[in-house]
């Protein structure tokens, strides 16, 4: 089982490379007839990474949360889900080249890790915190990472002069619809965090460094929703903000490797 | 006016309030304070400051700048910043870390203990305070855009809102409002039909009272912030709670409880990480039984609103010491639950007062983590090291094999046998539970802003030259990409159902062309 979940991940890899190269040659080369393969080619990488993790759930008997590699498949399956979800709901492929580097990235990153299955250490032998809690982050990470991509073509195309990326009002607006899905999943992954540290450490808060990273990411979005309220922030400053956000989840994703703290133990 | 150049239906209905010409002034008297117009004095300023939105973003990118400084700059754990002395050993590191004259800069600005300075308390203060000013001063306003909706616009808002879409419908206008208005409640929205002159017109909206959501958002975040105050000055909470197995140790801060651990188990991987450690224990309240239970570290034992948490654990030493005349003076276990450096080695370590404070005898074990053997104390073996009172060096130091008695300072000691201890965490918030009411009121507050905007839209329904009804559409929501579409198809649908055609539409060109169709 956990061979069949390695083997449908490098299908899901290589899949959504194929479909890096179609997005790529939609928006930048121009072909308009790509889009459709680029399309084709995600929902087709995001099936294989659903029955990649779905297998791993199956033979680990957890949520596929519990290290860095199953976390990097998570994040690459929210980023793919959600821009699927913004190019379904705006009807644009235009951020399908970075969404899908984003995911494809997380995947490549995911090649580099030990992908073995090991047992639950006891602090995270809590299945449904550990589902709900992460489940969380996947969903907030992957629409930052949809708010990102707007925000970029924002920036490249503030003009509006660029005909083959759509209007920057329109991508003012994805980033801000990615952000109000985030958002909300942000709050949720910090309080049921709190809930969960409240049971297993007897503390609901403790200025642990993945947590004060966490809030750092949640207030750069608070930040950005306040301020884009103002009508001289949207454009280029919430664009920005969009940029920054985004860095601030990967500052998280990643920090485990240098911030040290109580979630070190779990590589998440 | 918008930026866009198109009228909304507040800034058309507004009232806007027509300044009195001023008195003639009259030689040494002062002019005559305007009517309708109060003064503003500082309170006001202040006020408004503390609640304008501007203010708020900054009050929030300060909040977010200080808690990055505290998530990449080493901060001093809890135990360490309670004592100056252990404060100014732990500061070494950080201090070799930075260099100067960094660290000097850090140290001044509180920034190894940034989440319990006095700045970012007060930031949070402040915060706390901009949010309830912010939220007061927009309350009149909310409400009355719940209650008291702008029904009636002028003719020109038809012609220069952003969004508009005209359909022609066969029937006469004043047969068709009733038909219109149930149709487009259908959609959700709630109508109230008035006249524009003698023109019928509808008014709708749908999702007004997710306005509200903002108050349940804000007092969200504000329950929390003033919870987590509460709870730090009623509650309290012990880190290290130490139980060897088979003892019983008191909990203190009046709660009359006391805590035995009657087993501790430990369970491995074949990798060798932990899989389990749990402590069978029993509370007694004033000497009863007032829990029993199982503790691991997903599962905590509740006792009021007294929890106990499984930490960690370690080793642990039975000693038995009898005194000259051969009587105990000392029969139970000791916890080595903290770490010790010396001799090239880690060992771990605790320790007991012997009689009236006569002595206090520290216990040192290899610790289990060593690679290679401790060089002075022998594995299975513990080193006794005893101090008299104000006494900087121990006045004996002894190692005792598992079973050894040994006579030292007129005491006979007896290293009874290897134990594990549990550790625990004793907590007692009793307000935590407020703060998940706020998380649940910041959540849903959100969730209710986000996905049930305020739509509001007008129609107008003219005589047709050739007949029937014109009906315009018209909505004032700009830049709303998604909106505009769903304006767009609740046009045409209604138009289908009552019969009609769209004639024309008007809608920003950034909200029609740029999208890609779905092909």
């Amino acid at each position: 089982m956990a061979k069949a979940s390695y083997y449908t991940f490098t299908a899901s890899f290589i899949t959504l490379g194929i479909a890096l190269l179609a997005y790529l040659w939609y928006t930048i080369g121009q072909r308009r007839g790509a889009g459709r393969y680029g399309t084709f080619f995600t929902v087709n990488g995001a099936l294989l990474l659903t029955t990649s993790l779905g297998l791993r759930w199956f033979a680990s008997g957890h949520a596929p949360y519990s290290n860095q590699f199953e976390f990097s498949l998570s994040f690459a399956w929210g980023t793919v889900a959600s821009y699927l979800y913004l190019e379904h709901r705006f009807r644009l492929r235009s951020l399908g080249f970075i969404a899908v580097t984003i995911a494809f990235g997380m995947l490549a990153y995911a090649s580099t890790l030990p992908s073995r299955i090991d047992p639950l250490i006891s602090a995270l032998q809590n299945n449904a915190m550990l589902t709900t809690h992460v489940a969380m982050a996947i969903i907030s990470y992957g629409t930052f990472a949809c708010g990102f991509a707007a925000g970029i073509l924002y920036l490249v195309n503030r003009n509006g002069t660029l005909s083959f990326l759509p209007a920057p009002e329109v991508l003012d607006e994805i980033g801000h619809k990615a952000v109000m899905i985030g958002f909300p999943a942000q709050a949720m992954l910090l309080i049921l965090g709190a809930l969960w540290a409240n049971v297993a450490w007897g503390a609901y808060w403790s200025w642990d460094p993945k947590e004060t990273a966490a809030l750092f990411t949640w207030l750069i979005y608070a930040v950005y929703l306040h301020a884009r309220a103002q009508r001289h922030w949207r454009g280029i400053r919430a664009a920005s903000l969009l940029i920054l956000g985004f860095g601030a989840v990967l500052f998280t994703f990643y920090g485990n490797y240098f911030l040290g703290g109580l979630h070190t133990y779990s590589g998440l | 006016m918008t930026a866009t150049g198109t009228l909304t239906p507040d800034e058309l209905t507004d009232p806007v309030a027509e300044p009195l010409a001023p008195e003639p002034m009259e030689r040494g008297k002062s002019p005559a304070p305007r009517v309708g117009k109060p003064r503003r004095d500082w309170f006001d300023h202040i006020w408004n400051v503390l609640g304008s939105i501007r203010f708020g973003v900054v009050l929030i990118a300060l909040t977010a700048i200080s808690v990055f400084i505290g998530t990449v700059i080493m901060q001093a754990p809890g135990d360490v910043q309670a004592s100056s002395e252990l404060f100014d050993a732990w500061v070494l590191g950080p201090r070799g870390r930075y260099g100067e004259p960094w660290a000097s800069m850090f140290e001044a600005l509180r920034f190894y203990r940034v989440f319990q300075s006095l700045w970012f308390r007060g930031l949070l203060a402040l915060l706390s305070l901009s949010i309830m000013v912010n939220v007061a001063s927009r309350t009149p306003g909310i409400i009355a855009v719940v209650r008291r909706p702008p029904v009636k616009v002028p003719t020109r808002f038809f012609s220069r809102a952003p969004l508009q879409i005209t359909v022609s419908v066969p029937d006469q206008p004043a047969a068709l409002r009733s038909r219109l208005s149930t149709v487009i409640r259908r959609h959700g929205y709630r109508t109230i039909d008035w006249d524009d002159g003698t023109t019928p017109a509808i008014y709708a909206d749908r999702n007004r009272y997710g306005k509200y959501g903002t108050f349940a958002n804000h007092l969200g975040l504000i329950i929390i912030l003033g919870a987590g105050v509460l709870g730090n000055v009623t509650g309290w909470r012990e880190d290290a709670f130490m139980v060897p197995e088979g003892t019983t140790r008191a909990v203190g801060h009046d709660t009359g409880l006391v805590l035995r651990n009657e087993a501790f188990v430990e369970e491995y991987f074949p990798n060798g990480t932990a899989s389990d450690f749990r402590s069978e224990v029993v509370v007694l309240k004033d000497g009863k039984e007032a829990a029993r239970g199982t503790i691991r570290v997903n599962e905590p034992l509740d006792v009021g609103t007294v929890r106990f948490h499984q930490a960690f654990f370690g080793p642990a030493v039975a000693m038995r010491v009898r005194n000259a005349e051969g009587a105990i003076v000392y029969d139970d276990s000791t916890a080595l639950g903290f770490k010790y450096d010396g001799d090239g080695v880690t060992r771990n370590g605790g320790n007991f007062v012997l009689g009236n404070r006569q002595y206090a005898v520290f216990i040192l074990v290899p610790s289990a983590s060593l690679q290679a053997p401790d060089p002075v104390i022998p594995a299975g073996s513990v080193r006794l090291e005893i101090f008299a009172p104000k006494q900087p060096r121990p006045v004996a130091v002894e190692t005792l094999a598992q079973g050894e008695k040994r006579e030292i300072v007129g005491f006979t000691f007896e290293f009874v046998r290897e134990i594990q201890f549990s550790g625990l965490q004793v907590v007692d918030n009793p307000v935590v539970n407020v703060i998940w009411i706020g998380a649940a009121l910041m959540v849903l507050g959100s969730i209710t802003v986000f996905y049930l905007p305020l739509r509001r839209i007008w129609a107008r329904i003219e005589d047709s030259p050739d007949g029937g009804s014109l009906v315009t559409f018209a909505s004032a929501h700009v830049n709303e990409v998604l909106f505009a579409h769903e304006f767009t198809d609740l046009g045409a649908h209604l138009a289908r159902q009552v019969g009609g055609t769209v004639v024309a539409s008007v809608q920003p060109r950034a909200m029609g062309d740029r999208i890609e169709a779905g092909s």
